[in-house]
């Protein structure tokens, strides 16, 4: 096969529509005599439900109904469980609060209107008698006997207590020549695509057919929900994900709206739409990433890990949709590229009366990566050797592959790096970033008074997650080349990559390719994309059923030909015999032909197929990221100065798209390490509830970014591919903050938490001073 | 947002007849700090009176050693203007540093210096150039202007028609951005007037602009970078939120006032 | 009480009745049917409603529809000439300054007026010109270069 397509920096296919203003995104879409829904939500954090009185609100005009969980029945009760974890002790959410409230902002009662503007209004008006209890914030003390419960049934607010292990840690740890203990913390931040949540739900009740619109990460997960939740055949339910404005993961749960809109639609008989307000989205759409981490590791003089054991929190937020999934991943990224013999992870995730908290771009893994790599930076100025000098040494060599970790992957297989090449990633960014040139520029900005520092980051992404993901190829009668697939678009750019893998397996011009996606009723079964996994699992799935459409275009043309199928060769959507170029058919006759001579004793009509991609396994991307910084003392500002990276993502399918999920990427990670941050307050109220507070990066506060690629073939799929959406965050904080750090040696300032935006490493600069 | 009545005066006058009709009528200038609040239903005026197409309440002009700014001008206007870059360099460079360019193309002086945000960029302006805020029916000193948190000595229903800027000898800004909103955190105004007298206006710290008079003072015993950074400033009273508290406010202030007498320093070459 | 206005919208002269509540933003998405000026915000953040209202970039849910009447509103729906792109349009695909596309028409109207009313363009001024627009999928890179690559083209000629 050649690989015309593959592998090229061709121009996305679906920007045309959308620089101009053509995306048809949820809110786009308006439907006739469509009713608007406004939600009433929770003023605490902690609190028994008495009577909900909508009296008043009933009496605004152009109200059409005013529910509340006792409406609902069986459509009130908690969602299934997507990831029952061993050991989870869970709790879901209902599509409106079951008699109580476990954050500020759950629903707790919808209103349906004649406009967004009666539906809000009324919405004020429903008076909601609250009986208030203390509500759990701090993620520390949730587990302690006398903390309140977030949920009444769960002791201690324990959801989760998981200790992976491999080897003897404490053993090791006892004749270690050298041990440090350190505490890390990192708070939370959320995905806030541009495009805040949406649903509208149509329900035909001649047909009993149910159509919703939802700005999802995974139709057929809603569907599947929706049809379990209002008790209806799946066959009957349709979602449809319309262009998305961004996802991260905050789109990839079931949320309570999206039951509960098609519910209203179907109790009013008339379209039903819910767009969310920033306001909304800040309280009640999920948030990531606050972690307490207590590590102690064991290393040698050269500063070879040889034994890492760690402890630690995870805030669940109210609710865990996805069980343990976060944390897990923290456990699993922990190792990173390096060797350790001897690792102690234990979990313990607790419930608190928070937003809940569920995957955003990394889930988990910054995390993981700015433990292990805020240690590696500890060790190597305890040692008093450099930063890269350790990270070399403990760096897993090119001939351990394929390298069991010790450690399990939250699919229960072990985490097994199946190839890779970490120390060339290394080696290739500290080339680029000219290290030993940037190590003597410190030390002249350090005599001239300024505080440059460097910081190094490696890390090793989880993405590709199994089990399978489906991917169809049609060849039209006209020769056209539709691509279904069951996992929607946010902005990753799969109508341009997986045309480019169909075409080239298949032998058509990309032109004549186009990739639908995101529609039920396109694909059975999908999973969704989320995890850096559909470029992965989705890609394969295409080249599979794009090899069997081939085949069966060969068998054919084949017949019609009078040759064998072993003389036919496929270029440029025409099969030809072999040497004989004038002799061609083109697809077009082919797939005429195809629907033509069905018969009783041919082959079936049409040519078509679908296929899903299954692994057992996740694959691993790799990477080094190197980053300059200079930090102002006197406020705690920092500037980013330089930023370079190599990385390995396997097969490139199309690196100008790979190179912008990597800027892309960045962008949220600075975000991680500089500016955002939501914050609750004791009460439990949310301090950030717009962009006023909540601090998103802007255009100056990216930079110019130097990056090289390293292509390091999976062997888990025949592309060879290993997904990237992740990539391009996950080492961000740990990166910064290495640097900060290093900045600020002269003052000795530990770094031990992310985000810092000025106050707060201000704030560390001045307890160091006070210290010294 | 609520309903409300829209009323579109063409002279001052009849904007101010306008607003003394009714009780819960509401001037509209820019609409970038009023919309917002209606949005998020934080404010529900009954009539707004649209101030947009009255002749005159907009244009800059020197007067002799002053420069006059109607109220109806966008930061985008006096951020261009040629007058004010050159008389007052540092006015026009605090209103390039207003918010964003789309907020700086609606926003207006007069609607800045009404809404007295506790982190508005023009008051420290206001302050420090000792500027006189004319009305409809008066004419008030900076000093006696702003009194509060969103609080001026604005009488209900009273407009402000202009701004009266001395030149000043020199003065600079310097503005440190809160995270997010991009407002100051903290942001200080030093001048040095015509007269030759030192001050200091701080926004941003405290719950209205005020003057630090601990750095004025050392300033006008030695007029250094240093001297405006060793001044001390107490944290009391000072605002405290998570972008940062009254500590780190108070200590941000002789820090960006040395920021900026070394920018008036540098300029005098 | 309903208000008439009168804008013109994209060249067309438009006349409607609005309530004065009404936002620029929704007399255009909601009347008028131009729905490539999007929503992002409600505290005038995120740039993804900005429209030129006389040339100047505004944020369009922050101006009520009766504040343009009168006036000349340019959307994202009128840069391009039939299948001609506008440049900024071009110039936005060709540097990949896209990717959920969410973002886009304000990013692509408010850099409109940049390269309109700013000259000596180099990459720290158009980062910070650029401050009124959020993009969460880009990291802005290449939207900065798709504007430079605009402005230098401007220099050449
Ligand atoms: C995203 C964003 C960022 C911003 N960043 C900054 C910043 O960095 N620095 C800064 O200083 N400001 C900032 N602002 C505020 C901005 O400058 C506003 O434009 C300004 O505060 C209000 O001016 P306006 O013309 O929009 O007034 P409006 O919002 O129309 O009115 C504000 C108030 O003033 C009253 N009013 C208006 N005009 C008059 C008048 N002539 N006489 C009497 N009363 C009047 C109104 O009745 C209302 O109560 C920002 C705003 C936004 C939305
Ligand atoms: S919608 Fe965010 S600024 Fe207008
Ligand atoms: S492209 Fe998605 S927000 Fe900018």
């Amino acid at each position: 096969m050649s690989t015309k397509w593959f592998g090229a920096a061709i121009p996305r296919r679906q920007d045309a529509r959308l620089v101009r203003g053509e995306g048809r995104f949820l809110d786009d879409i308006v439907l006739p005599r469509m009713a608007h829904v406004a939600f009433v939500r929770s003023l605490h954090p902690n609190a028994a439900l008495g009577a909900i009185d909508a009296a008043t609100a009933m009496q605004v005009p152009g109200v059409l109904e005013v529910v509340s969980h006792a409406d609902l029945g069986e459509a009130g009760r908690p969602f299934l469980q997507l990831l029952p974890h061993h050991g989870l002790a869970s709790a879901t959410w209902s599509a409106l609060a079951p008699g109580r409230v476990c954050f500020a902002g759950e629903a707790i009662a919808a209103v349906a209107a004649e406009s967004f503007a009666a539906a809000q209004l009324a919405a004020e008006a429903v008076a909601v008698e609250y009986r208030t209890s203390a509500p759990i914030i701090d993620l520390e003390s949730a587990q302690r006997p006398d903390s309140p419960l977030v949920h009444p049934d769960i002791p201690r607010n324990l959801a989760m207590h998981m200790v992976e292990q491999c080897g003897d840690v404490e053993a090791a740890l006892r004749s270690a020549p050298h041990r440090l203990k350190e505490r890390f913390r990192i708070t939370r931040g959320g995905g806030m695509p541009l495009e805040p949540r949406g649903v509208i739900a149509d329900y035909d009740l001649n047909r009993r057919e149910l159509t919703v619109w939802s700005s999802t990460q995974e139709p057929h997960t809603v569907r599947n929900t929706i049809a379990t939740m209002l008790g209806l055949q799946r066959h009957m339910v349709r979602v449809i994900a319309p262009d998305t404005g961004g996802g991260f993961g905050t789109k990839i749960n079931v949320y309570p709206e999206e039951i509960l809109v098609p519910w209203l639609a179907m109790r009013l008989g008339r379209p039903v739409k819910w767009v969310e307000t920033r306001s909304e989205h800040m309280l009640s759409a999920t948030q990531e990433r606050e972690q307490i981490h207590d590590i102690e590791v064991g290393f040698d003089e050269s500063g070879r890990l040889l034994a890492l054991k760690n402890v630690f929190y995870h805030d669940m937020g109210a609710y865990a949709p996805r069980g343990g999934a976060v944390p897990h991943n923290t456990s699993a990224a922990l190792i990173g590229p390096y060797r350790i013999p001897n690792v102690r992870s234990e979990i313990a995730a607790v419930y608190t009366n928070t937003a809940t908290v569920s995957a955003y771009r990394g889930a988990g893994q910054p995390q993981g990566v700015f433990v292990i790599e805020r240690a590696m930076d500890r060790i190597a100025a305890h040692l008093g050797r450099d930063p890269a000098e350790v990270r070399r040494v403990n760096t897993i060599l090119s001939d351990a592959f394929p390298y069991d970790t010790g450690l399990t992957n939250l699919l229960g297989g072990a985490v097994e790096y199946e190839s890779g090449d970490f120390l060339g990633t290394l080696d290739k960014a500290l080339e680029l970033a000219d290290y030993a040139g940037l190590r003597a520029r410190q030390v002249e900005a350090r005599k001239a008074g300024r505080y440059f520092g460097i910081g190094i980051a490696n890390y090793v992404e989880l993405p590709g997650r199994g089990p399978w993901a489906g991917g169809g190829v049609r060849v039209e009668h006209d020769g056209s080349v539709p691509v279904y697939t069951g996992a929607p678009s946010q902005g990753q750019g799969h109508e341009t990559t997986m045309a480019q893998i169909c075409a080239d397996q298949l032998g058509v011009s990309i032109d004549r390719i186009k990739v639908l996606a995101g529609d039920t009723a396109l694909i059975a079964h999908g999973i969704g994309t989320f995890a850096s996994r559909f470029g992965v699992l989705g890609g394969n799935a295409v080249r599979l059923s794009a090899l069997e459409v081939k085949e069966k275009i060969l068998r054919i043309a084949g017949e019609m030909l009078e040759t064998s199928v072993a003389d036919l060769e496929i270029e440029d959507g025409k099969v030809s015999i072999v040497g004989v170029p004038d002799k061609s058919l083109s697809f077009e006759a082919v797939a005429r032909k195809a629907l033509r001579a069905a018969g009783p004793d041919g082959e079936e009509p049409g040519l078509e197929a679908t296929r899903y991609f299954k692994t057992s396994n996740i694959t691993y991307s790799n990477g080094t990221h190197i980053a300059t910084v200079e930090v102002e003392p006197a406020t705690g500002q920092v500037q980013v100065l330089k930023y370079f990276l190599a990385h390995d993502c396997g097969r490139v399918i199309n690196p100008m798209i790979v190179e912008g999920q990597i800027m892309g990427g960045i962008a949220c990670g600075i975000g991680n390490a500089l500016l955002e941050e939501h914050a609750y307050n004791s009460e439990g109220q949310l301090q950030t509830g717009s962009f006023m507070d909540y601090a998103m990066p802007r255009a100056a506060d990216m930079l110019e970014i130097h990056m090289v690629h390293q292509e390091t073939p999976s062997t888990l799929n025949p592309l060879g591919i290993k997904g990237v959406g992740e990539a391009g965050t996950i080492p961000v904080p740990a990166v910064i903050c290495s640097a900060i750090e290093d900045a600020l040696r002269p003052l000795g300032v530990k770094i031990n938490e992310a985000p810092l935006p000025p106050f707060r490493l201000w704030k560390l600069i001045r307890a160091a001073a006070k210290a010294a | 947002m609520y309903e409300f009545e829209y009323r579109r005066p063409a002279s001052v006058p009849e904007a101010v007849e306008m607003l003394r009709d009714r009780e819960g009528a509401k001037a509209l200038a820019g609409g970038m700090s009023l919309l917002s609040a209606m949005k998020l239903r934080l404010a529900s005026p009954d009539v707004l009176v649209d101030l947009g197409r009255i002749e005159g309440m907009s244009g800059i002009r020197l007067e002799g050693a002053e420069v006059r700014i109607g109220a109806m001008t966008r930061h985008a206007q006096v951020a261009a203007s040629a007058e004010v870059g050159k008389a007052i360099p540092a006015l026009a460079d605090l209103a390039g540093r207003i918010g964003d360019r789309q907020v700086r193309n609606r926003g207006t002086l007069g609607g800045s210096l009404a809404n007295s945000d506790p982190a508005a960029c023009y008051p420290a302006a206001v302050l420090g150039l000792d500027a006189r805020i004319e009305t409809d029916r008066r004419s008030i000193a900076a000093e006696a202007f702003f009194i509060d948190l969103f609080e001026t000595a604005l009488q209900s229903g009273e407009l402000i028609t202009a701004v009266r800027f001395p030149v000043p000898r020199s003065a600079a800004y310097v503005k440190f951005h809160q995270p997010a909103s991009r407002f100051a955190l903290v942001g200080v105004f030093v001048a040095v007037t015509g007269s030759g007298e030192v001050r200091v206006a701080v926004t941003g710290a405290g719950p209205v602009v005020f003057r630090a008079a601990s750095i004025e003072s050392a300033l006008a015993r030695e007029f250094s970078a240093a001297a405006a950074g060793a001044a001390a400033v107490s944290a009391q009273g000072l605002n405290s939120d998570m972008h940062g508290d009254a500590d780190y406010r108070a200590h941000l202030i002789p820090v960006l006032a040395a920021r900026a007498v070394a920018q008036i320093l540098e300029r005098q070459g | 009480m309903n208000v008439p206005i009168s804008i013109k919208v994209n060249g067309v002269e438009r006349q409607a009745e609005v309530e004065p509540r009404t936002l620029l933003a929704s007399l255009l998405r909601e009347t008028l049917c131009l729905t490539g000026t999007h929503i992002g915000c409600d505290t005038a953040q995120c740039g993804c409603c900005t429209v030129l209202v006389d040339g100047d970039a505004v944020k369009s849910c922050t101006m009520l529809a009766v504040q343009a009447d009168g006036c000349s509103v340019t959307t994202i729906e009128g840069l391009a000439q039939g299948e001609e792109l506008h440049p900024v349009q071009k110039s936005f695909h060709d540097c990949h300054a896209l990717q959920c596309g969410y973002c886009t028409p304000g990013f692509i109207m408010s850099s409109v007026e940049l390269l309109e009313k700013y000259r000596d363009l180099d990459e720290g001024r158009v980062r910070e010109l650029l401050e009124g627009n959020l993009c969460r999928c880009t990291g802005y890179n290449n939207i900065v270069q798709a504007v430079l690559s605009l402005a230098a083209e401007r220099g050449r000629t």
